[in-house]
């Protein structure tokens, strides 16, 4: 199990080879001249050639990408240009702040947790059991319930949401601020229940068919034969079957609660990871840029390699076969 | 010994969906005395399987339908009784083997968990003692009670098929149902299997209801054998009877399609034809469109059960109103 741990642990490295680059290209084509953006408008021609220069972006491509693996030396004497690289965890300071973007990133990513965390906690206490009195019973008035809250729940967009959440708690009935910050529990109201809500509706669906499916199995009807009762026979043994699927889904929804932070903290001005991408891509600040979706890439490689291991743990076929994979090669 | 276990008269099992209402058990009378075995034959879709679950009381819940008869077991009817009772009767009083054993064990739960389970349920033991217990029972079906910690995947199909039979005899039934327990095991473990059925039927002085499409499986365990069709059981009696001279014309096609080694044939003869629509009732004999011995009677004149030297049997033939054509005579 260590082993195998150990072999997905590698595995994230050409991910993130892959991610890195990705990104770092689409930086370099997208428009815009970061030199232009941080001297003042009058400056010259040779002034911007010249900032090109001190900031490295007068190298060829591939040049860049390996500063931006390896880090890059500026040729100026204020060392705010240089940096030690990826590898070394260090890709310089925001050309905005000037401050170093990783102590950024590592400042606003705790709020951005925060946020996704209650989002999921939310999510998963609302769904699951939801998908199951669905499931258990097909066709009835609480099923058909839970099928069209959660047809809304999935037909709602996060930004269009969070607005509307805004316009009748903070501007029609003044409960909840519109204004989100991680240091008011009230105020984070709004912007959970904007987050969670996609999310339930997902995964209350994966779990009524996931469920559904499971009570049809043939050893769903053994437990019933042993004279289980049918309260039982769902907890002890569909749920834990049903739910394989959904630790899936789950775990590709906590990326997409990392990522949907940025809609849902752009509505609610919150300050996290989300705020911080879209107000560097907004000023093409590139090394802020890249530094945040490295770290958003990072994070959600790592969720899911938490997923597959706690998928061992529910299902004794999954960790046999995990261990059969260290063990034969 | 000779006491009368459980006593089915004129059980009637229906699904009934929105657009149509299929007649799966159509009033079918059995009785077996404690001890006492017998098997259900007949093609797929002639309810045997029903008339199992009507008994365990697990048919599906929104179209599975018990609408008439009765099921007496120990002085019980068991189509009367609440659920929290029956559930007290299933897995201890009455227990049911399954077809296939590779999907009816839980993934996820060692074997040793799940034999142990429906031993607490039933309150025959502890926690602790229902762990022993299940060792015991594994070692019983002989599997060594080490693997007890393992999980179904680790075992081979006739193993998990040995599991299911260990679960099922755990509580030590009064009645054990096997729904075609070795229809999905290759033959040798069939064999080893329905030695075991039969040994530990013994043992225990179980009584037991076996299903299957097979006549030479039924053959092996079975003092008594029913012949199903369509819902009904066409023809009853003691197995080596039915077996040497069968009265009804569907138990002789059915005996005329296995192939036996000491006739010296080149070809089987099948039945012809195909089972009727369930959702739709004929007038007259439900076997007649494939009877080889059919008349224009039969098209309007439903059978009765005859009985017949201690065997019932349902056809025309036998009623005497219809001349019986068929080969042995049973006079």
């Amino acid at each position: 199990m260590i082993r195998y741990i150990a072999r997905r642990l590698l595995m994230i490295i050409p991910v993130l080879i892959g991610v890195t680059f990705i990104v770092f290209s689409l930086t370099y084509i997208s428009p815009g001249d970061p030199a232009r953006m941080i001297l003042p408008q009058d400056a010259t021609d040779a002034d911007i050639a010249h900032m090109r220069h001190l900031m490295g972006l007068d190298e060829s491509f591939l040049m860049q990408y390996v500063h931006f693996l390896f880090g890059f030396k500026s040729p100026s004497e204020d060392s705010s240009f240089s940096y030690k690289g990826l590898l070394a965890l260090d890709l310089g300071r925001s050309y905005v702040s000037n401050r170093p973007v990783f102590k950024t990133i590592l400042e606003r990513f705790p709020n951005t947790a925060l946020l996704s965390l209650f989002a999921l906690v939310l999510s998963v206490l609302l769904s699951i059991p939801a998908g199951i009195i669905s499931a258990t019973h097909q066709y009835s008035p609480s099923d058909m319930v839970v099928s069209v809250l959660s047809l809304l729940g999935l037909s709602m967009p996060a930004f269009w949401l969070g607005m509307i959440l805004i316009w009748i708690f903070s501007v029609k009935l003044r409960i909840f601020p519109s204004l989100a910050n991680p240091n008011n529990l009230k105020s984070l109201v709004l912007p959970v229940i904007t987050l969670a809500t996609m999310n339930t509706a997902v995964q209350a669906r994966m779990t009524r068919s996931s469920m559904l499916e499971i009570i049809r199995q043939d050893y769903i009807r053994t437990a019933r034969a042993k004279g289980l009762d049918e309260k039982k026979v769902i907890r002890k043994h569909a749920l834990n079957n049903a739910l394989i699927p959904v630790v899936t889904v789950i775990g590709l929804q906590v990326g997409q609660l990392l990522v949907g932070a940025v809609l849902t903290e752009t509505v609610f001005s919150y300050p996290g990871i989300g705020t911080i991408m879209v107000d560097a891509i907004q000023r093409k600040d590139t090394p802020q840029i890249l530094a945040s979706v490295v770290f958003v890439a990072i994070v959600f490689a790592l969720v899911n390699l938490v997923v597959d291991i706690v998928y061992a743990f529910i299902d004794p076929r999954i960790k046999a076969q995990y261990e059969g994979m260290t063990k034969g090669k | 010994m000779d006491e009368l276990l459980l006593s089915i008269r004129e059980l009637t099992t229906q699904y009934i969906t929105e657009d149509s209402v299929v007649h799966a058990v159509n009033g079918i009378s059995l009785e077996l005395k404690t001890g006492g075995s017998v098997g259900l034959v007949g093609e797929s879709g002639a309810g045997k399987t029903t008339t199992a679950y009507s008994i365990m009381g697990l048919l599906p819940k929104l179209t599975g339908k018990i609408t008439g008869g009765s099921i007496i077991f120990q002085g019980k009817d068991l189509t009367k009784i609440p659920e929290d009772e029956m559930r007290k009767i299933r897995g201890n009083q009455i227990s049911m083997i399954f077809q296939d054993p590779m999907t009816s064990l839980n993934p996820i739960l060692t074997v040793g968990d799940q034999i142990a389970e429906v031993l607490e349920i039933h309150g025959t033991a502890t926690k602790e003692e229902a762990i022993a217990k299940a060792g015991d029972m594994l070692e019983m079906v002989g599997i060594p009670r080490e693997r007890m910690h393992e999980y179904p995947h680790q075992f081979s199909g006739g193993m998990k098929q040995r599991v299911i039979i260990a679960i099922a005899l755990a509580c030590n039934p009064k009645l054990l149902i096997a729904d075609e327990p070795t229809t999905a095991l290759d033959v040798t473990i069939q064999a080893q299997v329905l030695r075991m059925i039969k040994e530990l039927k013994a043992k225990l002085n179980t009584s037991l209801i076996l299903i299957s499409h097979n006549l030479g499986v039924v053959a092996q365990v079975c003092e008594n054998v029913a012949i199903m069709y369509a819902g009904r059981i066409v023809e009853y009696g003691p197995l080596r009877q039915v077996f040497e001279a069968p009265m009804h014309p569907y138990t002789e096609g059915l005996l005329n399609s296995i192939p036996r080694i000491e006739l010296d044939k080149t070809r089987l003869s099948p039945i012809r034809g195909m089972m009727p629509d369930p959702s739709v009732v004929p007038p007259g004999c439900i076997f007649r469109p494939r009877c080889p011995y059919a008349e224009q009677e039969c098209a309007v004149r439903a059978p009765r059960i005859t009985e017949k030297s201690g065997r019932n049997v349902m056809c025309l033939m036998h009623e005497g109103i219809i001349a019986n054509k068929m080969r042995v005579d049973h006079a």
